[in-house]
């Protein structure tokens, strides 16, 4: 038992199993966010004819905040695309700036949404006050929990970007965790429609 | 950093270690289905040998008996079915039968089977909670399962443990998905495959797109629970207060989908053991791997035929019941083709063969069930009876234990080094099949009289008294079954340590995991196998060509 | 032996007294017939299968790929599909069309029932003599839901809890009661008598206990009952409670 064995996929394989396997995941985490958004649809549109959203009487989210957080999250979108092109053209120092950059971008985000919730619980929309602060609650945190994921595995990339091990031809982790990020980001637009806009 | 073997990344020591796992749930299960029996037949008498459980009078009481019905669907699909015939077949079989090293992602799948074995964890702290609440069965339709109709910890960590499970099969899937598409030996075109990695393939297909959804209504209705949301706790109930019927579309949109997942593997095993055991080709092969994609597609939009009876638009009620009918067609295009696989073959009735012959058997008679249950004015007589109880146990409980223990006595070599013991596994076979189709075909006996499912005492209802003799009859029965399975344990645990050693390839099987040792070295294959052929191609003297090329030398 | 006879008799479904259980009945007895021939079909097969596997020293070659296998099996399902399920979809479609899910004619008399389920009792409640629910002489029974024999009756459903599923094992027909929702049954008891109404929805610890009694009166007698419970109920009504008063406006259009 002395001979060490790599307990691993061939490395010729690992691009493509990487791109299948983030494929396959974000297929499972969009049916898992679109039926979050079933079920909001379902319940909004279930409400009884002539009842107001939200319920008479409960304010409204104000929605200046969340729509600059929106903002944010699509910036750090942005950053990230940056990163990944910092290392496809080989240029490591500019990898590890862009990624500090979203994780900055990511923790004004959550910032913003904290405040949210904070005023809101302020406003009297406790997650059981109603319906729709319960759905406002629900679908902002699930989301942020992902939002909170996402930045410890663009935090996990970071010692190895020190370290220098990505190359312009081998970065599949970066590759991997943009493409769960701009996941997250399109997930939260279609949040931000659903619950804040409309 | 060597991490003790128990951490193994290595597929065949996971995928043991699931296998385990699942038997243990298999019989946790096995023992909650004697008991709810017992108390099916007998409401309120103390329970002989396992009283304790129940507290000084041994009696279950109708907590008991709730949490009893709800815990055994909960273990037996989520924490035995599951992990047995994916977490274990899956991780041990695909990279064998495709010639990989490993599965594509090894940490990834050591982490889904520990999050299996957390999930596994959390349901026995829920399970001995003092609130004996993970009562609200194993559909847990709200509001009874809300804190409105079921407060306590105990069902609050069952929703819990739920997503963990979700998680972990979400997370497998993904692995043996990528593993499927990537990492085929040279040669292994995807219609080279063998049937049983088509079943675990596609049920990995749907594990990935429809455990989400379900992990999806667990969290709120674990936000219910928890924050005191209230998405399915109804306006009657509380002012601005939601809708359970979302609930119910939800799991149903998961729960349809998943029986499917229970039953692919097996579809797939028992495809591939008829032609390896009749020394026949798999009829119709190309023909069997259509079917058995679309029946996947179609396993999406039949979910409707759960809810004929909810306030769900009765023309919804209708298309649901077309769409039902239409995965008959699919899945008799598989049927006709297990009979093509049969006709003239030459049959070996080794236990693997036999129980796969019995799934036929159990799935002819569940499947055709189906066909009362799926039109609605039928279906609103039956619905919530034990006819319903008796339809679901024969096609997915009864047809895919014995498909699991096909692929068990099949495997069994390959996974231990060890062989099992033939006539004990012939024994096994009949007081495992015959006792099940009683078992159930009792059940959709009761059923068709009107029995509902889920009473703890069904003498409640003067109507239904007359059957307390069948009632007691299926009792026993299932009695006989339980003890039956006494003789697998024995086999399968003491030919572990006594079973004559395993040759690497016994039977002259062609597929790629009988071209190793018994048990295979880690990384499966001294060299990467090159695959020439298809998985059941016949020498013409009554044996298979193997699938890898083989060295002149 | 007579008792016996008897016995077996009781494990038959219990006698329908309805106006269309006969449907689902017969439908449930054409398709008994398909399926128990299919089931001899696969298993005199697995037989023959048998006993031609001794007699063989090769296994046959073909292997289901020919033009005629691929035609035989898939032509062969679509026509089954055709046959079987078709007959049983068309009948299903038509039974529901004819039975379940007609609009009773207002000749026919229909009774209104407005049925509100709770953990662990059904509550039935008839309009009285004005016709109108949530009035004072709402007739308001517990336990028990009189009809008369031989005209329908349309029920509205609803709950106070959890899901409640009502069930009449003779009228073969069951329909979920849903908080938050109103469902609808049609009823269409025919032969007098008492029978039992079961709680067929898991509704927690005492669901087994969540019987009701219907009892199907002559058409004469039921007026005459209802009529004495609605004057009964208008004379106590200064003493009711306010928990008799759950009723709803009646029908889709008067819920609007």
């Amino acid at each position: 038992m002395t001979q060490v064995v790599p307990l691993r996929a061939r490395p010729s394989h690992e691009a493509t199993t990487a791109r299948i396997g983030m494929i396959v995941f974000v297929a499972g985490w969009t049916m898992m966010f679109g039926a979050l958004l079933v079920a909001y649809l379902l319940l909004r549109t279930g409400q009884p004819e002539g009842a107001s959203w939200p319920s008479a009487g409960l304010p409204r989210v104000p929605r200046a905040l969340p729509t600059v957080a929106t903002c944010v999250l699509l910036a750090s979108s942005g950053t990230l695309a940056l990163a990944v092109g910092s290392i496809r053209a080989a240029r490591p120092r500019a990898l590890i700036r862009w990624l500090w950059m979203t994780l900055l971008l990511a923790l004004v985000f959550l910032g913003l949404q904290t405040t949210t919730w904070l005023r809101m619980r302020h406003l009297g929309l406790a997650p059981g006050a109603s319906l729709y602060a319960s759905s406002f609650f629900g679908l902002t945190l699930f989301h942020a929990l992902h939002v909170i994921v996402g930045m410890l595995g663009l935090l996990s990339l970071l010692p190895r970007s020190y370290r220098g091990a990505f190359s312009a031809h081998g970065h599949t982790a970066v590759q991997s965790w943009a493409l769960y990020w701009h996941f997250v980001d399109v997930a939260w637009i279609a949040f931000y429609v659903a619950v804040v806009v409309w | 950093m060597k991490l003790p073997r128990v951490f193994s990344l290595d597929h065949k020591v996971i995928g043991l270690q699931y296998l385990w796992l699942g038997l243990v749930g298999l019989l946790a299960g096995g023992i909650m289905s004697m008991l709810i029996r017992f108390s099916v037949a007998n409401p309120g008498q103390p329970v002989p040998l396992l009283g304790v459980l129940f507290g000084p009078s041994h009696v279950i009481s109708p907590a008991a008996y709730t949490q009893l019905f709800t815990l055994h669907g909960t273990v037996m699909i989520f924490f035995a079915i599951t992990p047995i015939t994916i977490g274990a077949f899956g991780n041990y079989l695909i990279p064998l039968l495709i010639g990989a090293r490993d599965m594509a992602f090894p940490r990834l799948n050591a982490a889904s089977f520990w999050v299996q074995f957390a999930a596994s964890l959390v349901l026995v702290v829920a399970a001995f909670d003092p609130s004996v609440s993970v009562s609200a069965g194993w559909t847990a339709y709200p509001p009874l399962s809300t804190t409105i109709g079921t407060p306590g910890l105990g069902l609050t960590l069952w929703s819990l443990s739920l997503i963990l499970a979700g998680t972990s099969s979400i997370l497998g899937a993904i692995n043996f998905i990528t593993t499927t598409l990537a990492l085929r030996a040279p040669g292994m075109s995807l219609m080279r495959m063998p049937l049983t990695v088509w079943g675990l393939f596609l049920a990995s297909v749907l594990n990935a797109l429809f455990v989400p959804v379900i992990s999806a209504a667990m969290m709120l209705l674990l936000s219910d629970r928890t924050l005191g949301t209230r998405f399915f706790i109804a306006q009657a109930l509380v002012p601005g207060g939601g809708d359970p019927l979302v609930y119910l579309h939800l799991f149903w949109i998961f729960g349809h989908p998943e029986v499917y997942i229970l039953i692919l593997p097996t579809w797939g095993v028992i495809s591939d053991l008829f032609a390896w055991y009749s020394g026949r080709p798999a009829w119709g092969y190309r023909r069997t791997v259509a079917a058995l994609c679309a029946i996947t597609l179609l396993s999406g939009v039949v979910y409707g035929h759960h809810m004929y009876t909810t306030s769900m638009s009765p023309l919804l009620g209708r298309g649901f019941m077309v769409l039902t009918m239409v995965i008959s067609v699919p899945g008799t295009v598989m049927f006709l083709d297990w009979m093509g696989t049969l006709w003239r073959g030459k049959i070996r009735y080794e236990p693997a063969m036999l129980f796969s012959l019995g799934v036929m058997v159990v799935f002819a008679a569940g499947g055709l069930t189906g066909l009362y249950l799926a039109d609605v004015p039928i279906d609103l007589y039956l619905h919530d009876t034990y006819f319903v109880v008796g339809h679901f146990h024969l096609t997915m409980a009864a047809a895919v234990l014995l498909g699991t223990f096909a692929a068990i006595y099949h495997w069994y070599d390959k996974m231990f080094g060890r062989t099992l013991d033939r006539t004990l596994g012939q024994l096994h076979f009949w007081l495992t099949l015959v006792p099940l189709v009683v078992v159930f075909v009792m059940m959709l006996w009761m059923g068709h009289v009107g029995l509902p499912r889920r009473l703890y005492d069904a003498s409640t209802y003067e109507v239904f008294r007359p059957l307390a003799y069948i009632n007691r009859l299926a009792t026993w029965t299932a009695y006989v079954l339980g003890l039956g399975q006494l003789v697998f344990v024995w086999n399968f645990v003491a030919s572990r340590f006594i079973g004559a050693p395993a040759r690497a390839n016994p039977f002259g099987f062609p597929s790629l995991e009988w071209s190793t040792s018994s048990p295979p070295p880690t990384e499966n294959f001294a060299e990467e196998p090159e695959v020439v052929r298809g998985p059941h191609e016949q020498d013409g003297n009554g044996g298979y060509l193997p699938q890898r090329k083989v060295d002149p030398s | 032996m007579a008792s016996f006879l008897r016995q077996l008799g009781a494990w038959g479904r219990p006698l329908d007294v309805s106006a269309q259980g006969w449907r689902g009945d017969e439908l449930f007895g054409w398709i008994s017939i398909v399926v128990t021939l299919a089931l001899v079909v696969v298993l005199v097969q697995l037989a023959l299968v048998v006993v031609r596997s001794r007699r063989l020293k090769l296994p046959g070659t073909t292997n289901g790929e020919s033009r005629t296998a691929q035609l035989i099996v898939v032509v062969g399902s679509l026509l089954l599909f055709l046959l079987v399920d078709g007959v049983a979809l068309l009948r299903g479609w038509d039974d529901l069309s004819a039975g379940l899910l007609r609009t009773p004619a207002a000749s026919e008399r229909v009774v209104n029932v407005e049925v509100l389920a709770q953990q662990w009792a059904w509550t039935f409640r008839l309009a009285g003599d004005d016709g109108t629910f949530g009035t004072d002489d709402d007739v308001v029974v517990m336990h028990a839901l009189h009809l008369p024999a031989g005209r329908p009756a349309q029920l509205e459903l609803r709950s106070k809890d959890v899901m409640h599923s009502l069930y009449v094992p003779q009228l073969r027909l069951k329909r979920d009661a849903q908080p938050g929702a109103t469902t609808e049954l049609l009823l269409e008891p025919t032969r007098q008598g008492q029978y039992e109404i079961a709680c067929t929805q898991h509704c927690g610890l005492n669901h087994y206990k969540m019987r009701a009694t219907l009892d199907v009166m002559d058409s004469a007698a039921f007026e005459r009952w209802a009529h004495e419970e609605s004057v009964l109920a208008k004379q106590r009504a200064s003493a009711r409670t306010s928990d008799g008063m759950w009723a709803w406006p009646f029908g889709k259009e008067a819920r609007k």
